[in-house]
């Protein structure tokens, strides 16, 4: 049967899942809130802030999250920087950083795009009424972005979910380290790979579904 | 009330403010018309600075709106703004978007607020819409509840930007009988607007604009029977034609 | 610091791990020399032995790895061969071929890495794999070894500073650093299951991972500890073998008569060799720089 080898190995396999899930779960809020404040920075009135938030876009899209996974695992230290003295809290903290910088990046430039792209008219209207740029954006723009952007944000957490593999690199004992530590005991490795393959999809496909769900919820109100 | 003073203003190389001087007194109805592009609706929206102004000076309710640093929040809770586009927040229930503004920037309570906007929303015909998103409503229901939303900050001036021209017929009527209920009330309104019918019934003043300028403003009911300005006479026929 | 640790990175790997890329090309050096000339002080061999067919094709084909030091490496200014499996290599050529004239000029040098060992044995690239090429019992399924020539094992590297760790049992609730997908984490925690394993993609990671304290030390085999040592000598390899790494010669399997006589002539050769002091020697010349011992055997 597909997958039984999970039950074999199963504190490496669902430990890994659990890991794969605490960093998918954790990686999403904080690439929310940061690709949130991000694009806030971009879209500011004032030009340096802007600078700030493209320049932060520009580095974390276009270097490899491998790359910014061992800098912050194996470079940070060099500086002195430690996210935890404890090796394995180090490192599942600084891959938990390296997911929310990431696609913190991506995050940003879609609810750039949804904000930019909310009807002048509301912005008007809810500034005509006499809310302030911040109350407007918290009230008005925002939620109004959020629904336009929930389909792209839903395909950055699906993608969150499977780069969290990359932190297997980095030491993090997720469900590809499973994977990987399995075949090199047994041999087996298209029964790791394969189980390894299943529980990631057991992650991705209702999380597509969720996102299809809220999406379909948010379109009835709009 | 309001009192412009030879104010001008450009969007790049077009001159659309060419000296506007006008003084609105409190609880007068004006009914701004004009051809289109002559500048009416960006006369209304310097009001509550949505557009500012170049030059010249503008007094609202003892606000200097010219003045760079002049409070436009203090400024806008005064002043209340309808659009042809309605612009209902559409993430917010017909209640809601009335009650907004009032608790986030007078920190009503929800409770209290929510009285109010249903007081409101009954006051402009749909008391039953309250919980209702604006998808769900017709153009004339929209535009009423963007009424009650400018009506719940209490503001001394009512700012009409071709409230109806987005509207069929039927609704057209909807939306003009709660203004002209607005205008017996003693509301200071200023309407953009070609609906020549409100303006005869429940306007004070008629302005006739054209290419940045303030051509004619006259009693209502002189301008009904005899527009002293050439241009302004055949607008008005055309628009009676039409 | 990124780029640095990269390169870092890439020049270990490229030093101490199996993966070069060295399919093309042949190491082999010109030169012939007359087999008539030499003819009469060749060792003799009965005709239906692989030695034999050797001796007639006037070639040895050695394959072993460019960048595998201290036991072989391609010297990229002269493109010689060096290190202690290519002189391996030598001697058998030597066994073969005489130990008249230079033994580069019977050797034709082909390049391998771990993955291709097997392969170029089996679809007969090569007649001797000489390439810290441990023997175990999946491999003896598919090819032949030799008796071992090289013993190692797996063995721990710490801080210079470090004496609380100095055997294998003293990882118990400590970190310690291993490749991934190696047996070397399977060894440790056989031996000491209280042990932590932080398993990075390679040994200069692991290196890198111990210089700032992240983890206690690293295991792995003795001869991968060898070159980390010399990378950054504030570090230390401690503690006895607790795996046994014995390294033999590869040839293909007798099938079809094709190998007769081969196993056979490779051990009584290493027997010879060990006994008249010629692996002393090379081990002399080879591993005591790094290991800073000596040996004149394999065990012991």
């Amino acid at each position: 049967m597909p997958g039984a080898i999970a039950f074999e190995f199963p504190d490496l396999f669902f430990g890994g899942l659990w890991l794969t899930v605490q960093l998918s779960g954790l990686g999403l809020i904080g690439a929310l809130v940061l690709g949130t404040a991000v694009a806030l920075m971009r879209v500011s009135p004032i030009a340096p802030v802007r600078w700030v938030g493209a320049a932060y876009v520009e580095f974390f899209r276009n270097t490899p999250l491998v790359v910014q996974l061992f800098f912050l695992f194996l470079g940070l230290p060099l500086l002195g920087l430690r996210f935890a003295s404890d090796t394995f809290d180090n490192i599942f903290r600084a891959a938990f950083v390296g997911m929310a910088l990431y696609h913190g990046a991506y995050v940003a430039e879609v609810v750039r795009g949804g904000l930019l792209g909310v009807d002048r008219g509301l912005i008007e209207a809810a500034r005509s009424l006499g809310l302030s740029y911040a109350q407007t954006l918290r009230e008005v723009q925002l939620p109004q972005t959020f629904r336009a952007v929930i389909p792209p944000l839903g395909n950055i957490a699906i993608a969150l979910v499977k780069n969290t593999s990359l932190a297997s690199t980095i030491g993090v004992t997720d469900l590809l380290f499973a994977a990987e530590i399995v075949e090199s005991r047994t041999f087996r490795a298209g029964e790791a790979f394969l189980t390894a393959t299943l529980l990631y999809l057991a992650l991705t496909i209702p999380l597509g579904l969720v996102v299809n769900g809220l999406e379909r919820r948010l379109l009835v109100v709009r | 009330m309001i009192e412009f003073r030879d104010v001008h203003k450009h969007f790049g190389l077009l001159h659309v403010l060419r000296g506007i001087t006008l003084a609105v007194r409190e609880g007068e109805v004006l009914v701004i018309i004009g051809p289109s592009g002559s500048g009416k609706s960006t006369l209304l929206r310097t009001i509550n600075r949505l557009e500012p102004i170049e030059s010249g000076t503008l007094v609202v309710d003892g606000i200097a709106v010219h003045e760079i640093n002049t409070d436009v929040n203090r400024l806008r809770k005064r002043v209340g703004m309808v659009f042809q586009s309605f612009n209902l927040f559409p993430h917010l229930t017909a209640a809601e978007n009335v009650m907004l503004a009032p608790t986030k920037v007078h920190g009503i309570p929800t409770k209290e607020a929510r009285e109010r906007a249903l007081a409101l929303l009954a006051k402009v015909g749909i008391p039953e819409k309250a919980d209702v998103h604006p998808a769900r409503l017709s153009g004339g229901q929209q535009q009423r509840v963007a009424i009650a939303r400018a009506l719940a900050m209490e503001p001394k001036v009512m700012l009409f930007d071709e409230p109806t021209s987005a509207l069929d017929a039927e609704m057209i009527r909807e939306v003009l009988d709660v203004m002209r209920q607005l205008a017996k009330e003693g509301m200071t309104m200023l309407v953009v607007s070609h609906e020549l019918g409100f303006a005869r019934e429940a306007s004070d003043r008629v302005v006739f604009m054209d290419e940045g300028r303030i051509i004619e403003d006259t009693p209502t009911a002189d301008f009904f029977v005899s527009p002293k300005e050439e241009r302004a006479r055949q607008f008005l026929s055309k628009v009676i034609r039409h | 610091m990124r780029g640095m640790a990269r390169a870092v990175a890439f020049g270990l790997a490229i030093a101490f791990l199996a993966g070069a890329c060295g399919g093309a090309g042949t190491g082999g050096t010109a030169g012939t020399s007359s087999p008539a000339a030499s003819a009469a002080t060749r060792p003799k061999f009965e005709v239906q032995t692989f030695m034999y067919s050797i001796q007639v094709k006037g070639k040895l084909r050695v394959g072993t790895q460019e960048d595998n030091p201290p036991f072989s490496v391609k010297n990229p200014t002269n493109s010689k061969w060096e290190g202690f499996d290519t002189d391996i290599g030598r001697e058998i050529a030597k066994a073969i071929f005489g130990t008249q004239g230079d033994p580069d000029s019977f050797i034709e040098w082909v390049p391998v890495t771990s993955a291709t060992r097997i392969p170029s044995l089996t679809d007969n690239k090569a007649d001797v794999i000489i390439k810290t090429f441990t023997i175990n019992e999946d491999r003896k399924k598919q090819i032949d070894f030799s008796d071992v020539y090289f013993s190692t094992g797996q063995r721990i590297l710490v801080k210079k500073t470090n004496d609380q760790i100095k055997e294998v049992v003293d990882l118990g609730g400590k970190t310690f650093c291993a490749q991934r997908g190696s047996t070397s984490e399977q060894n440790v925690t056989k031996a000491q299951p209280a042990a932590k394993a932080l398993l990075l993609d390679s040994y200069p990671a692991c290196l890198l991972a111990l210089q700032q304290g992240q983890a206690d030390a690293v295991s792995t085999d003795e001869t991968i500890l060898f070159g980390l040592v010399k990378q950054d000598p504030n570090t230390k390899i401690v503690g006895k073998y607790f795996s046994d790494e014995p390294y033999g010669i590869g040839i293909k399997k007798n099938e079809n008569s094709d190998r007769n006589g081969f196993v056979a002539f490779l051990n009584t050769w290493l027997a010879a060799a060990i006994k008249d002091g010629t692996w002393g020697k090379l081990y002399e010349k080879h591993i005591t720089p790094v290991s800073g011992d000596k040996k004149t055997a394999p065990k012991g």
